[in-house]
């Protein structure tokens, strides 16, 4: 499982469904989406996502999305859409990061466009994510990182049954210059689930 | 610090120095010194160090010197060597490692030879070098990492000052397959200052 002889042939889902939430790889055509949430969203996004100050053109979302289905198809990251299971609007964004398959493991992140809070779509998608890790890929560590003012982020982490490992004070500069602190929630193996 | 544009220009030391202890860069004379070193201290110190076993000749060491020597030229990194400042006899290593120039974060890492065990080298060496990294490079922040099951090495961050910031479990496997937990020091900026003026 932790090895693969070829990579890009390793079963990886075609999608995760939850109660609420559709979790999928993306396609081409979900640029459009992509670039209309982000842009409805963007003073919401910025002070924890310094990448939402781009995507001023919806060509940036197109090279977005092409890159995370090249990556997906090389089995290097694995960058997901949200969609209401029920609608299919397109509510968010996350992904499961490798950062060692030796352990194995991942990061996940995320990010909601704004009028689809309050729904539990993240803390849904973290745990079908995660679940996916630890049941599919061998996964033996989780982890969720985010800025420690990042209350919202924080809580989808501890609702998805994450533990509170650490505060790393002034690692990182935030969109306005201030030096933050990054909080690391992290699931084991061995942890209830 | 500002800067300068060309990252081979950042000043950097040619030598730090102790009461008892002198950081130096490592250069091609060091290389018996430096594979003595290790072969002396394999048993004591392969549990931590993944990259002990890979020393099998004084050529290897001679290689390892040429590289960190490379590094420290084009800044990319920084293995020094602790030496006895009186005798010029090799103790260990020591080294920081740039993780964010623009937050000015860096983290240490370090060993010792097994004859120098418990004479307090490690402490005056990580204590002399942090001084350095926030006088001179104005650090935010500077971090130890280390296995949790290493006590000497988390009771060398907590001596010099160091704050026990987090416990990441199941964060590295090892050569011999198992998992283990790391810890992770950090001290900053505030808490250097006022500790300088409390």
């Amino acid at each position: 499982m932790v090895t693969h002889p070829y990579p890009t042939l390793r079963p990886m889902f075609d999608e995760l469904r939850g109660q609420s939430v559709l979790v999928r790889p993306y396609r081409e055509t979900d640029a459009s989406d992509v670039f209309q949430a982000i842009s409805e969203s963007r003073d919401y996004l910025l002070p924890w996502l310094p990448f939402a100050a781009h995507y001023q053109r919806v060509e940036e979302a197109q090279e977005f999305v092409n890159r995370c289905i090249a990556h997906w198809q090389l089995r290097e990251d694995f960058p997901v859409g949200l969609w209401d299971l029920a609608s299919g609007r397109f509510v968010g964004s996350s992904g499961l990061h490798p950062r060692d398959w030796n352990i194995p493991a991942f990061e996940v992140g995320y990010w909601l466009r704004r009028e689809a809070e309050g729904h539990g779509y993240v803390t849904e998608a973290v745990k079908l994510l995660s679940e996916y890790a630890f049941m599919a890929l061998g996964a033996q560590r989780v982890f969720i990182r985010c800025d420690a003012r990042n209350a919202r982020s924080a809580a989808v982490a501890a609702r998805a049954g994450f533990v509170l490992e650490g505060r790393l004070r002034r690692d990182s500069i935030a969109y306005d210059g201030v030096l933050r602190d990054t909080l690391i929630y992290a699931m084991t193996a061995e942890d209830p689930r | 610090m500002i800067l300068p544009k060309h990252r081979t220009q950042i000043p950097i030391f040619d030598a730090l120095d102790g009461d008892r202890i002198r950081i130096r860069p490592f250069q091609p004379g060091d290389a018996e010194a430096h594979f003595a070193a290790i072969v002396e201290s394999r048993e004591r110190i392969e549990r931590w160090l993944p990259w002990v076993p890979t020393y099998q000749a004084v050529d290897d060491s001679r290689d390892t010197i040429a590289r960190m020597q490379a590094r420290w030229l084009l800044r990319d990194d920084f293995d020094a060597g602790i030496f006895n400042r009186q005798s010029g006899a090799l103790l260990g290593g020591i080294g920081f490692h740039p993780r964010n120039w623009e937050v000015s974060y860096f983290e240490i890492g370090y060993w010792l030879r097994t004859s120098a065990e418990g004479q307090g080298y490690v402490a005056e060496a990580v204590r002399v070098l942090m001084e350095y990294l926030f006088t001179t490079f104005d650090a935010h922040r500077v971090e130890i990492r280390c296995d949790a099951r290493n006590t000497r090495s988390a009771a060398v961050a907590e001596r010099t000052g160091f704050v026990r910031e987090a416990h990441l479990r199941n964060a590295r496997r090892g050569s011999d397959g198992t998992l283990s937990d790391t810890l992770i020091f950090a001290r900053t900026d505030l808490d250097h200052h006022a500790a300088a003026h409390p």
